[in-house]
């Protein structure tokens, strides 16, 4: 109760002559408004205290009628001029006002509850605060006001005239002089004043100002400034006068200058003492004129009052929110134990209610069917259903039906205040009975048919939608499950029907409509917590989702995308993979080439066949290992080894082909495939370029991508792919910091990432040996070698290349395998060499005509010969006489010298003394320099650079061994060696 | 040569299969590597063998002493391929986006679009750069099978193979050319021969001197000397131009007064490449170095290899006053030590003589040095000094 309310009841009786106030209980103000600060007993007692108020009528009705009215044998009704309407928008007092029974009086600006509530809210949190006032707030003083009591109230003299009586104390009167703060004028002030004025015949009230409370009590009291609460003391029907602004201590002044006091009253609780410590009512003490008065309405208390505020302060904030008239919220049930839910709800004169099917708003102003599966009301007091979707067929395919739409499996909680209309959803033969013809442009009428039901994998099976409606078997949430299982039934039988997306969903209610306080629930309250259970899983996407909302309002529409969504058609689903595996080679031509062109090109490298041979088991467990991993959309690692020429590339190239194959024929779901090659880098940061490129198709920097992709990785995307990439020569990769390493292996072992590596690397042990141990661990144990093939194997290969062809002996091809696989076990070695062999043969067919029509044994010798054979001997059989002598030299030299190097000084006196020898034309030593040039750069010698003049070192290049060997059939050098 | 005669097979094959082919010719810098791959490509281009379609294809030749970094090879490859106006267009500025742009540009391709030859010169230089990419992507291409590509790379050096890593080396095909300089002296002469004589061509007119000058020729190749000359340079190196270096001279001179090459000419310009040029520049060295020089030569005779200024100074001190002693050195004096420090000097600047090492920081005349001359170079140019004072000359030659 403050002055505000009792402005307007001075103002109503000014109007007639006898007042009645009707009060309100608890419970009814509950009902409508909210929760109350004081109770019905303490608001009855303060307005009886009101000096205008003639009759007070308890437990008045919410709702003011004519009957009301009539009964009371009241002539009209007087309101404030700030008319509440209720949530129909209908006027509570219309009734009222057509009978020309209603007066309206002016509202007192600047206060209100509310406002006075929230002055006492502040403070709430000022508990907090030191309560000694610093220092320099006491500037602040002279200009009035501190931080909780800012008040709009501007005080004037009228308000002061109005309110007083105006009486003067008759000079018998016996004056009684009470004092105190009196802020936030209660029951328990009114009370102690009935009790002061029932000592005397006159009562003079001394309110402190707001300088003096703030001294004494805490730093933000009081809340009323001094003139409201003056008023507000005024208004009491016990008062006579007021002192405005009396001083702490009872003091001379204040006893005779006003008028003479008889009776100094205060309440039997401890004071503060004054500043200078004194009891601010010693004087009255001494001069023997000091009551004390029983506290009797104790309890309620300034601070009391306050306290309750804070215990429902919840409410109150919510009450004020609602007045303000704030958007309606999207509302996340928090728990769920105590919900009360709901049958219908009801929104003006339409009811929806649970089972029924509605269409939707959603930010694009587009509709969306879903059918209410369940109402309640959260602890916010917010309303709200939980939907689940249908999706428009014509966005999966352009040629279904407007009207055709699936029932989804995904459900959602909105606010009510999303629903825009009714629809109804038929099953397909009766919304032929209604509309022969499908129409072909989406008409008005909110008619829909529903044929299917939406499975994961982009399926959908059939639905007979009229059992599955009437019967009720919507609300089993095991037909979720029953849809899982046909769908996957029928994925194994492979009888898919057709491709299927998931669509849109509105976003939750963030629109601007009217508060979700125009519906109203009707009906029987059910405590259903059954239909939560198992939603569970759909609540943690949904509350990720959710998250998403609040962050990106960018993406609400593609929300529900959920892990399986595709492009329109089959036919456009791989436009964004950039990196598809070649095409195989189309069968060579084989029309006018001989055998041998034949056997040399499948005999290429390049000529990879279907099914690589001997590889089966690796090609076993690697296709294993990423089908699982793509199918349950996980992250992992693979790391294959293994020398060069062993077909690892090959054999992952062909694992992929085959998973595309796979996902082609919708057994799989869609995956991406990158290839990142660490030869093909300049950088090895440039990795994260690629991967991003063909995770988004934009290409940006690489650091940008780092943190595109890190953040791609963390978060739960809806559109994303399982991501297989494909890392070779992984080696060169590896950094410094082993930093690209690091991430590429982190990135598959995070929660909600889809990517899975393949690494391709010689070494087994690399990720011991040359990676920090944090990135072995990340690697995982799934480690493929693949050993360098055996002389069987490589003749299965060759043969299996060779089928059909006649042109290899079988020992021949033996003959290959067994020399390769002792040496390396390199494939592509093996067939370079059968074809060179190949080629041997033809080109000796065209010169000779009788050679043997077939590559045989000698001919494989003469092949690994050419191929393998070391150029040195024959270089130094090649080499000029001079040449020879030079390398002869050197030779001795060393011998003698028992070094590895020698001076080129002294190589040319060797030289010089061997042409000497054998009356040789000794050259110059010019040309001796160029013959040492000349043999060091077709490094025979390793020479230092020639300005060292004869202080170059030389030494050999070839072995002792070779050298011996290329002279030693020359006569003229045998005796040299 | 076989050799000349199996590349344009190969690679005839190659372009008409449309095969990618990995080749790698070695031979001796002497040898006209290029001029052998040079004359297959024409051979293959002229080619028209009966009844088959002749294929087209392009020729990119990069070489490893111009194109010295993988980013240079790429840049010279776009060019050449015509591909650089995109390349610019793209702005691909990274040399990563380049290889990437190149290699789609490769890759993309089937049977239908034209082979590639890539001719790798001084590919062992390529096979230095950095991680060996440029060699392992060209023969990654070559081995996957869009593109029909071959690569064809020379050098002159033996152990090209062993340079490769193992992962380049094991996408190369092993197909390896040695080229060999297999002359036999007869050959030589032949070839020789035939760059002499005057061939029958439209543009020569003049019959009979045509078949004058031919016998001239002829005669000349029968004579003594010049088979000697001729055998001289065989035996030094097989290498034909070596032969043609001293050619020039005598065909310079051929005039209206001389219409015929004879023997004389040749051997005057043999002998002008022959000479040893450091003996050349020590015939116009000055008395008192000529003298330094004997004194480092007497210093070498005494097994002292490194020696400084003083201890030659001291040499050719000791020289002299023996000299003056004998009686013969009358028209020598002994220079101050400061103007043989300047003679001294002077030679250093010929880098005759050099320091042993250039970190020591001591007195000039004290750093240790070594002479950049054989004994007998010495030797030699103190007997063909002119106007060598008969005393010097015999301290020089003993």
């Amino acid at each position: 109760m403050h002055f505000g309310h009792a402005n307007a009841l001075r103002q109503a009786k000014a109007m007639g002559d006898y007042l009645v106030v009707g009060v309100h209980s608890d419970a009814e103000i509950e009902k409508n408004k909210g929760p109350t600060v004081m109770r019905e007993e303490e608001r009855y007692a303060a307005v009886a205290a009101c000096k205008w108020v003639d009759e007070v009528v308890p437990n008045a009705p919410y709702f003011t009628t004519l009957e009301v009215l009539d009964k009371y044998d009241i002539d009209f009704v007087v309101h404030g001029d700030d008319i509440t309407t209720m949530a129909d928008g209908t006027d509570c007092y219309q009734a009222v006002k057509d009978a020309g029974r209603y007066k309206e009086c002016k509202r007192t600006e600047g206060v209100s509850t509310t406002e006075l509530v929230g002055r006492m809210l502040l403070m709430t949190k000022a508990h907090h605060r030191d309560s000694d006032p610093p220092k320099q707030e006491l500037d602040s003083f002279s200009r009035g006001f501190k931080v909780a009591s800012v008040s709009h109230f501007l005080p004037t003299s009228k308000k002061i005239v109005q309110f007083s009586e105006g009486r003067e104390p008759k000079p018998t009167d016996k004056v009684v002089y009470v004092d105190g703060t009196f802020d936030l004028f209660h029951v328990g002030h009114i009370e102690f004043l009935r009790r002061a004025r029932a000592l005397g015949d006159y009562l003079l009230v001394g309110v402190h100002d707001d300088q003096t409370v703030n001294r004494i009590k805490a730093i933000n009291y009081p809340l009323m400034n001094l003139h409201e609460r003056v008023l507000s003391v005024l208004s009491c029907r016990y008062v006579d006068e007021v002192i405005i602004g009396a001083p702490y201590s009872v003091t001379e002044d204040v006893l005779c200058k006003v008028y003479k006091v008889a009776v100094v009253a205060h309440a039997n609780t401890p004071t503060e003492p004054d500043i200078d410590g004194q009891d601010p009512y010693e004087l009255p003490k001494r001069l023997g004129i000091y009551k004390e008065i029983e506290h009797s309405s104790a309890h309620v208390t300034t601070a009391g009052i306050i306290e309750r505020i804070i215990e429902h302060r919840k409410v109150i904030i919510y009450a004020f929110s609602k007045s303000d008239s704030s958007k309606a919220r999207a509302t996340r049930h928090s728990g769920r134990s105590n919900l009360t839910f709901y049958q219908s709800a009801k929104r003006g004169p339409e009811i929806f209610s649970v089972g029924d099917c509605v269409l939707v708003y959603n930010d694009k102003d587009e509709t969306w069917a879903a059918m209410i599966k369940a109402l309640w009301q959260d602890e916010r007091k917010q309303k709200v259903a939980k939907f689940r979707w249908f999706s428009r067929m014509q966005d999966i395919l352009p040629d279904a039906q407007l009207k055709h739409t699936s029932w989804n499996q995904w459900d959602d909680n909105n606010s009510l205040v999303t629903i825009q209309r009714k629809c109804q959803i038929l099953s397909l033969p009766k919304y032929r009975q209604i509309r022969p013809d499908m129409p072909k442009q989406l008409t008005n009428d909110d008619i829909f048919f529903c044929q299917s039901a939406y499975v994961s994998h982009k399926k959908y099976v059939e639905l007979d939608w009229d059992t599955f409606y009437s019967q009720g078997e919507w609300k089993d949430a095991s037909t979720d499950v029953m849809f899982e299982q046909t769908g996957h039934a029928a994925k194994r039988q492979k009888t898919t029907h057709r491709v299927e997306v998931e669509d849109e969903v509105p976003s939750e209610g963030d629109e601007e409509r009217e508060s979700a306080d125009e519906f109203e629930y009707v009906g029987d309250k059910e405590s259903d917590n059954e239909i939560f259970e198992d939603t569970k899983m759909d609540e943690d996407e949904e509350q990720a989702t959710r998250k998403r909302v609040v962050k990106q309002t960018r993406k609400k529409t593609r929300l529900r995308k959920s892990k399986v969504t595709v492009g329109k058609t089959p036919g456009r689903k791989y436009e964004k993979f950039s990196f598809v595996i070649p095409k195989r080679e189309v069968a060579i031509d084989t029309d006018g080439l001989t055998a041998f062109e034949i056997a040399r090109a499948r005999l290429h490298v390049s000529a990879v066949p279907e099914t690589l041979p001997c590889r089966e088991e690796e090609f076993a467990e690697i296709i294993s290992q990423l089908e699982s991993a793509i199918e349950e959309g996980v992250g992992s690692c693979i790391y294959i080894s293994g020398v060069p020429g062993t077909g690892k590339t090959a054999t992952v190239h062909e694992v992929i082909r085959h998973l595309q194959y796979k996902a082609d024929q919708e057994q799989l779901p869609p995956f991406q495939f990158v290839e990142i090659n660490g030869m093909k880098l300049t950088e090895p940061t440039q990795a994260y370029s690629i991967l991003w490129e063909s995770i988004a198709q934009t290409r940006v920097t690489a650091s940008h991508a780092l943190d595109l992709l890190d953040k791609n990785f963390n978060t739960q995307g809806p559109r994303q792919f399982p991501c297989v990439v494909l890392m070779d020569e992984l080696d060169l990769l590896v950094t410094k910091k082993q930093d690209v390493m690091y991430n590429f292996f982190e990135w598959p072992n995070r929660t909600h990432s889809k990517l899975i590596v393949v690494a391709v690397a010689n070494t087994m042990d690399l990720p011991e040996r040359m990676l920090s141990a944090k990135i072995a661990s990340r690697i995982g144990l799934t480690r493929i070698n693949f050993q360098p093939y055996n002389h069987t194997q490589l003749m299965t290969i060759i043969s299996s290349r060779l089928s059909g062809v006649k042109a290899f002996e079988k020992e021949a091809i033996e003959f290959a395998s067994r020399k390769v696989s002792a040496v390396s076990g390199d494939a592509r070695r093996a067939l370079d060499i059968c074809r060179r062999a190949v080629e041997i043969v033809e080109t000796r067919l065209k010169t000779q005509k009788d050679v043997a029509a077939s590559v045989t044994i000698p001919i494989i010798n003469e092949a690994i010969r050419e191929m393998f054979s070391s150029p040195n001997v024959t270089f130094v059989r090649h080499a000029s006489l001079h040449q020879k002598i030079f390398i002869l030299s050197l030779l001795q030299v060393l011998r003698r010298k028992g070094l590895a190097e020698a001076d080129f000084g002294e190589v040319t006196a060797q030289h010089s003394q061997l042409c000497r020898w054998h009356h040789l034309e000794v050259p110059t030593t010019a040309e001796l320099a160029e013959i040492c040039a000349g043999l060091g750069a077709a490094r025979c010698l390793v020479v230092e650079g020639g300005r060292l003049d004869i202080t170059q070192r030389l030494g050999f290049c070839v072995s002792e061994e070779d050298v011996v060997m290329a002279l030693k059939d020359d006569p003229f050098f045998k005796k040299f060696l | 040569m076989p050799a000349i005669a199996q590349l344009p097979d190969d690679i005839a094959s190659d372009v008409r299969l449309v095969k990618k082919h990995l080749l790698q010719r070695v031979g001796e810098a002497i040898l006209p590597n290029d001029l052998i791959v040079q004359k297959a490509l024409d051979g293959l281009s002229k080619r028209d063998t009966a009844g088959e379609k002749h294929k087209e294809f392009i020729v990119i030749q990069l070489n490893g002493l111009a194109q010295t970094d993988d980013r240079q090879a790429l840049k010279e490859i776009s060019r050449q391929l015509k591909l650089d106006q995109e390349m610019q267009q793209r702005q691909s500025t990274s040399f990563a986006e380049a290889l990437h742009f190149l290699l789609n540009a490769l890759k993309v391709g089937s049977k239908e679009s034209l082979p590639i030859i890539m001719i790798l010169d001084e590919f062992d230089l390529f096979a230095e750069h950095s991680k060996q990419a440029l060699l392992y992507n060209l023969f990654d291409i070559a081995q996957s099978n869009q593109n029909p590509i071959a690569v064809v790379g020379m050098t002159c050096r033996l152990d090209t193979m062993d340079m490769l890593e193992k992962r380049v080396k094991s996408r190369f095909s092993h197909r390896v050319v040695y080229v060999y300089p297999t002359m036999s002296f007869l050959d030589f002469s032949t070839l020789a021969k035939q760059s002499l004589l005057l061939p029958e061509l439209p543009a020569i007119t003049h019959d009979t001197y045509r078949s004058k000058f031919n016998e001239h020729v002829n005669q000349m190749f029968d004579h003594e000397t010049f088979i000697t000359m001729l055998r001289r340079i065989f035996d030094l190196t097989k290498d034909i131009r070596q032969f043609y270096r001293i050619c020039y001279l005598p065909i310079s001179k051929l005039s209206n007064a001389r219409p015929f090459l004879t023997v004389d000419d040749f051997y005057v310009s043999s002998l002008q490449q022959r000479s040893d040029p450091k003996t050349e520049l020590l015939k116009g060295v000055s008395l008192l170095e000529l003298c330094l020089i004997i004194a480092m030569k007497k210093l070498i005779e005494q097994d002292i290899i490194t020696f400084n200024f003083e201890m030659i100074y001291d040499e050719y001190k000791t020289f002299l006053e023996q000299a003056l002693i004998r009686g013969q050195g009358v028209g020598m004096k002994l220079y101050k030590k400061a103007v043989a420090l300047k003679a001294f000097e002077h030679l250093q600047s010929f880098e005759l003589i050099r320091p042993v090492e250039n970190v020591v920081r001591c007195p000039k005349e004290y750093r240790m040095m070594k002479i950049m001359l054989d004994p007998s170079q010495i030797t030699d140019a103190v007997l063909k000094y002119r106007d060598c004072p008969t005393m010097v000359r015999n301290w020089g030659s003993q």
